[in-house]
């Protein structure tokens, strides 16, 4: 009796280790060797708008909490919709400090994405985290402007022309747009002679240099568009050239023996220079320059002779060596324009104008300038008012055969 | 699950053994043995096993034993037990860092802790000291498997959502959760105590579960009582 009282006690006790034992089990199964967290998503924020030029976008995660020393990645995942099932990013990135990012590529523009993460270390990964949104702006596109003046071979511009674009075409949410104007004597714009930023018209935008460009001289000339609030900037439209008037500065001619006519004031507007250097012209060396004075400027006599009253005199202007040399020629009664035996071969020789000009055969096509004056002569009894007409410039005119065209 | 499977097989080896060691012991009740040293100390003996087992916290501890004295020197013992909890320090440290994790996400105060059971089953040889009179100083050796349990609890705002700790973006891993079995060396001493049928058993053991990572060793203060057939 003592022997089964004491076996049965044994048993007992023994069942009850066995019931505890069987206590020694985990209610939750592991997922993978490593505890970790989903990790924290940080920027950008959810429901971000990104302007498709804030492109690219850097995706930004707190970094998950991780049990292990194990190397540590967060894969990241952007798709169209938030099923995930149109992915446009799939990729893993190491572990960062405290934080971890990743630089997207260029999305497509107006579109929604969504994007999340997981964290995976040591053969565990966490679930992916709830997703959020950001949505990228539509595209800012501004296409060149169209150039409408001067076009490619415009010739006679002023000095300070006025260059005109239609406005730009242009799509997205452009906010406000400007228009760049550069001038260059380069085809290649290498260096800028005059450029400004002006705001756009009304459907054209022009701009007008608030100096002057040289005179004579081809300019290249080219506009784009820019959206100040995008910063987006056009193509440049094709560069048009065009060429200025040939004009003469007053100040830097070289007068030789005459007057210095440079700050006579102007009353006068030639109307039309007709000339012809031909000795076969009708008549011989015909020099025309109608004015708007002619017959009005007061008179001179002409060395004393009051049989002979001088109205105005013609001037020439000759381009030598890279100065303009200027000189009073024919004394015109009233109301006179024309003089004749202006021969190309004589007008210099002829002028005695006591400087380059004495030898001045200009050739056809040489730009020459002409202006009228009253009496310009240094003899003071036969000067007036000391006014003058404004300056033409234009190509001398010999009509003569080729075959007895002017030699140098 | 093996370590279960281990204690439940020993349990059942331990009642068949039962009837035979009584119907082997009825007679030895009628008849005189012969002179011995200690006498007590050979032959089969039963018992049960308990004391406190401690790695960073205190538990209780619950097992029992077989064993068989070759000699007056050398027993043969197979045991298996239940430890309360043997989580290590720094597994508890690792698993706290989490529920402060929580409460700086989660912006609640939160709470993550574990506790360790395990079931230890092994082993091994006593090397008794034989003196004249009841106490026998042994030391102990040994080795077995040890099944460990990793019971983690998470707290938010005081409910417990271990189980729905995926919601809140926590994976729990192997290193703090599931069951792991890994094998074990005991080493310890003791003084055993002999009245008659009944022998004492009062120990110390450092069993060494052979964890990865990090061993976990379990100091185990304890009581056993077993029946000598």
């Amino acid at each position: 009796m003592h022997t089964m009282s004491m076996r049965f006690r044994l048993l007992s006790a023994v069942a009850l280790v066995t019931t505890v034992a069987a206590c020694a089990n985990s209610p939750v199964s592991p997922t993978g060797a490593v505890t970790l967290t989903t990790a924290s998503l940080t920027s950008p924020a959810n429901g971000s708008s990104i302007a498709n030029l804030s492109q690219p976008v850097t995706l930004t995660v707190t970094n998950g909490k991780v049990a292990s020393s194990d190397a540590v990645t967060y894969t990241f995942e952007v798709a169209t919709d938030t099923g995930f099932a149109t992915k446009v990013v799939s990729q893993d990135v190491a572990q960062g400090a405290g934080t971890t990012s990743l630089k997207l590529g260029t999305l497509p523009a107006g579109t929604t994405y969504y994007w999340r993460t997981k964290t995976t270390a040591g053969g565990s990964s966490s679930p992916y985290s709830s997703s959020l949104a950001f949505s990228i702006g539509t595209a800012i596109v501004v296409q060149a402007p169209a150039p409408v003046s001067p076009l490619t071979g415009a010739t006679g511009l002023s000095q300070r022309p006025t260059f005109t674009v239609t406005n730009a075409v242009r799509t997205g949410p452009v906010t406000s747009v400007s228009y760049r104007f550069d001038v260059s004597t380069s085809s290649t714009f290498a260096t800028v002679t005059a450029s400004a930023t002006v705001a756009e018209g009304t459907t054209r935008t022009s701009w007008t240099p608030t100096s002057d460009l040289a005179g004579g001289t081809t300019y290249f000339w080219r506009a784009q568009a820019i959206d100040a609030g995008s910063g987006i900037t056009s193509s440049f439209s094709t560069a048009q050239s065009a060429t200025t008037l040939v004009v003469i500065d007053l100040s830097r001619v070289n007068y030789q023996r005459f007057v210095n006519i440079k700050d006579w004031p102007i009353t006068d507007t030639i109307r039309a220079v007709s000339q012809d250097g031909s000795p076969f012209a009708n008549p011989e060396g015909t020099m025309c320059i109608d004015h708007t004075k002619r017959g009005i400027w007061p008179t001179s006599p002409f060395f004393g002779d009051p049989d002979v009253p001088v109205e105005s005199n013609q001037w020439y202007f000759a381009f030598i060596n890279g100065t303009w040399y200027g000189g009073s020629g024919e004394n015109m009664r009233p109301n006179q324009i024309c003089k004749q035996g202006q021969m190309s071969e004589n007008i210099g020789p002829d002028g005695t104008w006591g400087g380059p000009m004495d030898t001045w055969r200009p050739r056809p096509g040489e730009l020459v300038g002409y202006m009228m004056t009253t009496p310009a002569r240094f003899w003071p009894s036969m000067k007036t008012v000391d006014e003058r007409s404004d300056m033409v410039i234009q190509p001398w005119v010999d009509t003569r055969p080729t075959s007895s065209a002017i030699k140098k | 699950m093996r370590a279960s499977r281990v204690i439940t097989m020993g349990v059942f080896l331990l009642a068949a053994a039962l009837p035979a060691a009584a119907q082997t012991a009825t007679p030895a009740t009628t008849t005189t043995k012969p002179a011995s040293a200690s006498p007590q100390l050979t032959g089969v003996e039963v018992g049960v096993i308990g004391g406190l087992s401690a790695v960073q916290n205190v538990g209780g501890l619950l097992g029992g034993r077989i064993g068989y004295a070759i000699n007056d020197k050398i027993q043969i013992e197979a045991e298996g037990m239940w430890m309360q909890d043997v989580a290590t320090r720094a597994r508890l440290e690792a698993i706290s860092s989490f529920g402060t994790y929580l409460t700086s996400v989660q912006g609640k105060p939160s709470t993550a802790t574990l506790t360790a059971p395990a079931n230890y089953f092994g082993g091994g040889f006593k090397f008794l000291i034989p003196m004249d009179g009841a106490l026998h100083p042994y030391v102990a050796i040994g080795g077995g498997m040890a099944k460990v349990a990793l019971k983690p609890v998470f707290t938010i705002s005081g409910t417990d959502v271990t189980t729905q700790l995926s919601t809140y973006g926590v994976t729990l891993g192997s290193d703090f959760t599931g069951d792991v079995t890994k094998a074990a060396i005991t080493g310890g001493l003791g003084v055993l105590i002999n009245n008659n049928r009944l022998s004492f058993d009062v120990g110390l053991r450092l069993t060494s579960i052979q964890t990865d990572g990090q061993k976990t060793n379990v100091l185990r203060g304890q009581l056993g009582i077993a029946y000598k057939f």
